[in-house]
């Protein structure tokens, strides 16, 4: 695949979003934000990330919604879903989505790098 | 009445089974005592008139009796003497002696059921058998007494003797033997019963002996017990009628005189009278045993609701506890995070643009006030709920101290125009602080609760010269109307189940805060959209 891999961030907390497109950014990836899952949705009628970092509390549109319409609504291939968390049960929520991983908040950003890695390879 | 250890330790006598007499039916044995006095005193003078034989007399008032006492022992050894067993067990044992004894006593009785009395009996068998009869009663009576006086707590152990059915075949076995000897040395006893009369010896000691033993034992029961039981109160009308029954005999001076007819009425209208009491006795224990069971379901009801609480409580605690700790990561997540964007910057370029640094510092200024309001609002909680808020009253402008706040708070967001509309100073008094947290709580909520921005207006007026009102108007998501009612509770997050709400302190704590000033929180959620919350104070606060 030509150029940067992108990740999609999916969070309400504008902090969040501002330091991990920051992080991910320096590291070559290309990030593209979104503040719920409304808005992640309707971006991704355009875009095609390799990866998306799902927060699951957020208003308009939670993570659940956003991951049950993203699969019904959009045609394949869906990128990998790594739900991102402060909530205790992380593992379960990811569970409930069917999401790849799951990271838990507060997080290293070193961790955050590994599990991107992970799942979408280096940025180039 | 359900009896406790302590209760038992200091009963008295009088409390066998549980069953007391009221006043009202001590007075009205009390009365019937005295009336079998004066009727027997004053049957005296013709006491010794013979009458024609009524055969009938003696056989009913006899089986009534004997009635009577199978009643007495059922009640006095059934389950529900379970509390003091040991002397109500000897009491019930005297009680079918009793009974069994009035048999031996009616068969060999002559001219009832043949001319000499079955099992070829003597002049002399049914007369010994009265005897044994009476003053074996006498004597168990008298044995309960000490047993009941000397080991009310040891006693409650049956006698070895009176364990299970032995408790009816000791009584039945000693009427046999006593039978058996009335019957096979009738020759030999001394002659109680002689043609027209009653014998010397009958007269000078065994009449006196009987009457003398059960105006003692009488004596006793009254004194030990003070007839504060229906058991007691019965068992003393018994004796008492015995010892009358005993006396009118004794006056008669000869079988078939008025005397021994009114000694065999006596009897008939004692066992009458017990009876009685026995049927009184029986509605209680039943009464007390269907309250006792209304009070157990009742306890029962009330302990199944407090498990409830309780488990509803720890539910809620660990709920918040899971709130808590989620809220306090989100501040955290950021904080590491821009911490480290920082730190990778000063390692890779060994300096931070300065822009950078400045938002980055700013994160991480903002975040960690998030996370000191989230620790002091558990703080807040912790001294509401348990130790209760003081406040510190004095003059303050509401009005600039709403216009401090709001600048302040305006700061933390872009998006959103936050405005004060004010009519100038109002002075009140009040705990400025606390003001301030209740009012940078409602404007948090308004940021919070309109996530695509907008205006929040803020109103502070004088409705009345004694209160200030302050109201905080978003255009935000507003409230679920099934929210609603609880806003204003504790660990009731709004939002919970669809995003990340806070602690859902805010609101209750705010609440307590305005209450304490004397005032009232309201919210209301105008049909154009968003949230209208109202807080309303007295001008002095009235705490």
């Amino acid at each position: 695949m030509a150029g940067p891999k992108r990740v999609m961030v999916v969070d309400d907390d504008d902090f969040v979003r501002f330091f991990v497109e920051e992080a991910l950014t320096d590291r070559g990836y290309e990030v593209i934000e979104a503040r719920n899952g409304a808005v992640a949705l309707s971006l991704l009628g355009s875009v095609q990330p390799d990866l998306i970092l799902l927060d699951m509390r957020m208003p308009v549109m939670d993570g659940w919604q956003f991951a049950a319409t993203y699969r019904v609504s959009h045609p394949g291939p869906h990128a990998p879903i790594v739900v991102v968390t402060a909530a205790a049960d992380a593992a379960t929520y990811a569970a409930q989505i069917q999401a790849q991983a799951h990271l838990s908040k507060p997080f290293a950003v070193d961790d955050l790098f590994d599990c991107v890695a992970h799942h979408v390879g280096s940025a180039q | 009445m359900a009896p406790s250890p302590t209760q038992n330790a200091t009963a008295l006598p009088g409390e066998d089974l549980g069953i007391l007499s009221s006043p009202a039916q001590r007075r009205l044995a009390l009365g019937a005592a005295l009336a079998l006095v004066a009727a027997s005193l004053f049957m005296v003078p013709w006491s010794e008139n013979v009458l024609p034989p009524m055969m009938g007399l003696l056989p009913v008032s006899t089986t009534f009796g004997c009635m009577a006492d199978l009643l007495t022992a059922g009640i006095l050894l059934s389950p529900f003497a379970g509390n003091r067993r040991g002397p109500l067990a000897l009491l019930g044992a005297t009680y079918l002696y009793s009974s069994f004894a009035a048999v031996a006593f009616l068969l060999t009785f002559p001219n009832v059921f043949s001319t000499q009395g079955l099992f070829g009996a003597g002049s002399q068998t049914a007369t010994w058998l009265y005897q044994a009869w009476r003053f074996g009663v006498a004597l168990g009576i008298l044995a309960y007494l000490v047993v009941d006086a000397v080991a009310p707590e040891s006693g409650r152990e049956s006698l070895r003797c009176l364990r299970g059915q032995r408790v009816v075949l000791v009584p039945l076995l000693i009427v046999l033997v006593l039978l058996f000897l009335a019957l096979c040395f009738q020759g030999n006893l001394p002659t109680l019963i002689v043609p027209g009369g009653y014998s010397t010896l009958n007269k000078a000691i065994i009449l006196p002996a009987g009457l003398l033993a059960y105006a003692l034992v009488l004596a006793a029961v009254v004194r030990q017990t003070r007839c504060r039981s229906l058991l007691h109160l019965g068992v003393a009308m018994s004796l008492l009628a015995t010892e009358f029954s005993l006396f009118l005999g004794d006056v008669g001076r000869a079988r078939y005189t008025l005397g021994w007819y009114a000694a065999r009425a006596d009897a008939l209208i004692a066992s009458l009278v017990v009876v009685t009491i026995l049927f009184v006795m029986i509605r209680k224990l039943y009464a007390t045993l269907i309250a006792s069971e209304q009070q157990f379901k009742r306890l029962e009801a009330a302990e199944r609701e407090a498990r409830l609480r309780a488990e509803q409580a720890l539910r809620d605690r660990e709920s918040f506890l899971a709130v808590a700790a989620h809220e306090l990561k989100t501040p955290l997540t950021n904080l590491r995070g821009f911490a480290y964007t920082l730190r990778t910057a000063m390692d890779r370029d060994g300096a931070v643009q300065s822009d950078r640094a400045r938002l980055a510092l700013r994160a991480i200024d903002d975040q960690s006030e998030k996370a000191d309001r989230l620790i002091r609002q558990m703080f807040d909680l912790t001294v509401i709920e348990e130790r209760g808020l003081k406040l510190e009253l004095a003059q303050a402008d509401v009005s600039s101290l709403v216009n401090e706040v709001v600048s302040a708070v305006q700061l933390r967001t872009a998006i959103h125009t936050l405005r004060v509309v004010t009519s100038g100073a109002i002075p009140a008094v009040v705990d400025a602080l606390r003001l301030e947290q209740v009012l940078v709580n409602l404007l948090d909520n308004a940021i919070r609760f309109s996530p695509e921005g907008g205006p929040i207006v803020v109103e502070v007026g004088s409705p009345a010269l004694d209160t200030v009102c302050i109201s905080v108007r978003d255009r935000g998501i507003g409230v679920p109307g099934e929210k609603r009612a609880h806003l204003f509770e504790r660990l009731a997050p709004a939002h919970a189940s669809e995003y990340r709400s806070g602690l859902g302190l805010g609101l209750y704590i705010s609440r307590r805060i305005v209450e304490m000033h004397g005032g009232t929180i309201a919210a209301c959620f105008p049909a154009e959209g968003g949230s209208l919350f109202i807080v309303t104070l007295p001008r002095v606060a009235s705490s």
